[in-house]
């Protein structure tokens, strides 16, 4: 094993070596000496997607825990100048940042510029450790026992590029938790780690409880507990005793639909699944020593930046008394552990970011931050270190490019997939929906409702989330008149992912036209605010009064498509399409 | 590539699957058919019936078991000559068998 520098910049290390093999083995696709098969299995271990339009490609950037830096914040931008035609990269739901309709000619240069960054697509796509993601408070948070990042990035040092990983029977999907909030939502993933502290024999001790076996899509399982406590000594040898248990179970392999480690969990149980587990501890391999050590992983510059003597107090300035920033300043700014330090929260709408825009972050952080940022699954940006005498200014900078926005984590702070823009897998265009919804909720003044979470997936497989959300939507259709498709979403509420207990939304029997849905979201907005008792959270009223008590309140619109016509014309295209829907779907990569 | 609805649906016609599918590809007459068909065109691999049907009646075409292989017939024809069909499945399941799988309790 190449010894690994625990002050890299980079988490996983860029090999560039395996670029210039990329580029070799396009050349040679290009001129047909490789299967298209072999070739895709191929790409996608180095994080390149095929996209709906045939042409171009989709490239995934791992960004271990969303950890960012000035410099990897400006290359992401510079890649999205020069090799994305919409000139934007997508923060993702897993912390990654994806491109869009990138020619296949231009990935070996696009990897090489973000290697100089010591980022790597390595390993985003593909039967791999996918990208690891955490709470983006992790290292400021108030309520963390430890900072959790060396170890998560010692956990993706050791499984990315392992032998045991590079084939499994499907993805695998890794959270780490700082603390018992469990913002990263460990129960939905295939292996989430919460930070414990457990006192043995008088020593305070560092270690996770372990979960796995949790997932969404048309499948949901909460990830039961594996244990309650693994030392971090101990915490890497665990985790490939489940990995390799996991890439054993060669019957997962049989059909792709059910091959994910939840299958097998739910199949055997958790107590056999943990016999499994300690019965691998017994092999050879895991005789010899894994030490924690060789791999953990520090950010030495996520620390503040020297004073710079900027005044405390100083005449206030005309937009501070503004309510945009007034909105803003309530809503997106949390104390850090480290007092006088605030985590600044960018509400980045859809998650797109344009290039200019990824600059503006990079310079932010330069001039009132320490050069550190985080990219969080609800899609937005946390800036780090920012001193309370540069709120406003931090404000004023990001209101210029457009991410001045107030409310984050609000019923605004919409999720969505990428959808039928770009994935081959999408039925309805999600991000277009995902704008019409944050347009329909604005305004809204009562803290409840403010609260609650509205997320968007562009089919049943919940890439935007939608199993955790107050209200949450997945991508359908239904025939209307004349048999024309309608695009269309099933409806899920009473979800739950924040404050540590992890409950998926339960769907309800309407189906929406999509044109619909952000009528509907008003509705139920209205029906909650009417009904709730004082101080009732949405999911504690979906609770009390039960999914379907919903039901009836979107009855009328549920499969209603009028006489096709040039009246009715808008109902049959989809949020931001000008012709007639129409269901087209690809075969999926995922498992190949 | 399509699902296929086999076997173990006739006479349970549970409609589950039904529910379930985002895109209603899953068809059937209301008094006449004995199981539910798939429309090969239609469906979009989402695999969202499989883990619904309490019988285990669903596959995706290439992991359909070999006793059930005709049933990828069945489904595609179903929508071309229904009589055809329905008369087929009763020469495999003849009425007044027991499903293939008891409903669980």
């Amino acid at each position: 094993m190449a010894v690994l520098d625990r002050h890299s910049k980079g988490i996983i290390p860029y090999l560039p070596e395996e670029v210039d093999h990329f580029e070799q083995e396009v050349k040679r696709f290009k001129a047909g000496e490789i299967e298209p098969d072999a070739f895709m299995a191929f790409r996608l271990k180095q994080g390149v997607y095929g996209q709906r339009q045939p042409d171009s490609q989709m490239i995934r950037v791992k960004i271990i825990g969303g950890i960012v830096t000035d410099e990897s914040l400006d290359a992401l931008g510079e890649v999205a100048a020069r090799y994305a035609p919409l000139n934007r990269g997508h923060v993702t739901t897993r912390e990654n940042i994806q491109y869009h309709h990138v020619p296949l000619e231009d990935m070996a240069d696009l990897m090489r510029l973000i290697g100089q960054v010591e980022l790597t697509s390595r390993e985003a796509c593909g039967n791999t450790v996918r990208n690891v993601i955490t709470c983006p408070l992790a290292g400021i948070c108030k309520t963390e026992p430890f900072d959790i990042r060396p170890y998560m990035a010692a956990y993706s040092r050791r499984f990315v590029r392992h032998e045991v990983t590079q084939a499994m029977p499907r993805k695998f999907k890794t959270a780490f938790s700082p603390c018992s909030s469990d913002c990263a939502v460990t129960s939905m993933h295939d292996l989430g780690l919460i930070a414990r502290i457990q006192e043995i024999d008088g020593v305070r001790r560092k270690g996770f409880e372990i979960r796995v076996g949790g997932g969404t899509s048309i499948m949901p399982k909460l990830a039961p507990t594996l244990y309650e406590f693994v030392p971090v000594e101990d915490m890497l040898k665990v985790c490939e005793a489940v990995l390799r248990v996991f890439n054993q179970a060669n019957e997962l392999r049989r059909d792709r639909m059910m091959a994910r480690i939840k299958v097998l969990v739910n199949r055997v149980g958790i107590n056999k699944f943990r016999e499994m587990v300690e019965e691998e501890l017994k092999q050879l391999w895991a005789q010899e020593e894994i030490n924690i050590e060789d791999y953990l992983w520090e950010d030495e510059g996520d620390v503040p930046a020297p004073d710079p003597g900027r005044p405390l107090l100083r005449r206030l300035r005309p937009g501070e008394t503004s309510s945009e920033y007034t909105r803003w300043r309530t809503s997106n700014i949390v104390e850090q552990r480290q007092f006088g330090f605030y985590g600044v929260y960018v509400k980045v709408p859809q998650g797109d970011l344009s290039s200019q825009q990824f600059h503006a972050l990079a310079d932010i952080t330069r001039r009132f931050g320490n050069r550190r940022a985080m990219l969080t699954a609800e899609q937005n940006v946390l800036l780090r270190w920012v001193r309370q005498e540069d709120l406003y200014d931090v404000w004023e900078e990001l209101d210029g490019v457009g991410l001045g926005e107030g409310g984050v984590h609000e019923i605004t702070d919409v999720t969505s997939c990428p959808g039928t823009d770009s994935c081959k897998l999408g039925i309805t265009n999600a991000m277009g929906l995902g704008r019409a919804v944050a347009a329909a909720v604005q305004g809204y003044d009562d803290p409840l409702v403010q609260a609650m979470h509205v997320k968007i997936s562009g089919c049943p497989n919940g890439c935007g989330r939608h199993h955790i959300a107050d209200i949450g939507f997945h991508g359908a259709s239904f025939k209307g008149d004349e048999a024309r498709q309608v695009p269309s979403y099933e409806v899920f509420v009473g979800g739950q992912y924040e404050g540590g207990a992890t409950q998926y939304a339960q769907r309800i029997k309407v189906k929406l036209p999509a044109k619909k849905v952000p009528e509907a979201v008003q509705r139920i907005v209205a029906y909650y605010a009417a009904e709730r008792s004082e101080s009732e959270s949405f999911k504690e009223f979906v609770d009390r009064v039960g999914p379907k008590s919903l039901e009836p309140v979107l009855a009328d619109m549920s499969r209603s498509a009028d006489k096709f016509n040039m009246d009715s014309l808008p109902l049959y295209m989809d949020w931001e399409r000008n012709v007639l829907f129409n269901v087209e779907r690809g075969e999926g990569e995922c498992a190949v | 590539m399509t699902y296929i609805v086999t076997e173990p649906c006739i006479d349970i016609l549970d409609k589950s699957c039904i529910d379930a599918c985002p895109v209603d590809c899953i068809y059937y007459d209301e008094g006449s058919d004995r199981m539910v068909y798939i429309e090969p065109g239609e469906c979009i691999d989402c695999s969202a019936c499989v883990p619904v049907c309490p019988v285990d009646a669903i596959f995706a075409e290439d992991l359909v078991p070999d006793q059930w292989k005709e049933f990828y017939d069945i489904n595609v024809k179903w929508f071309e000559d229904k009589g055809a069909i329905r008369g087929r499945v009763n020469e495999i399941h003849p009425i007044g068998t027991p499903p293939v799988n008891p409903l669980p309790a």
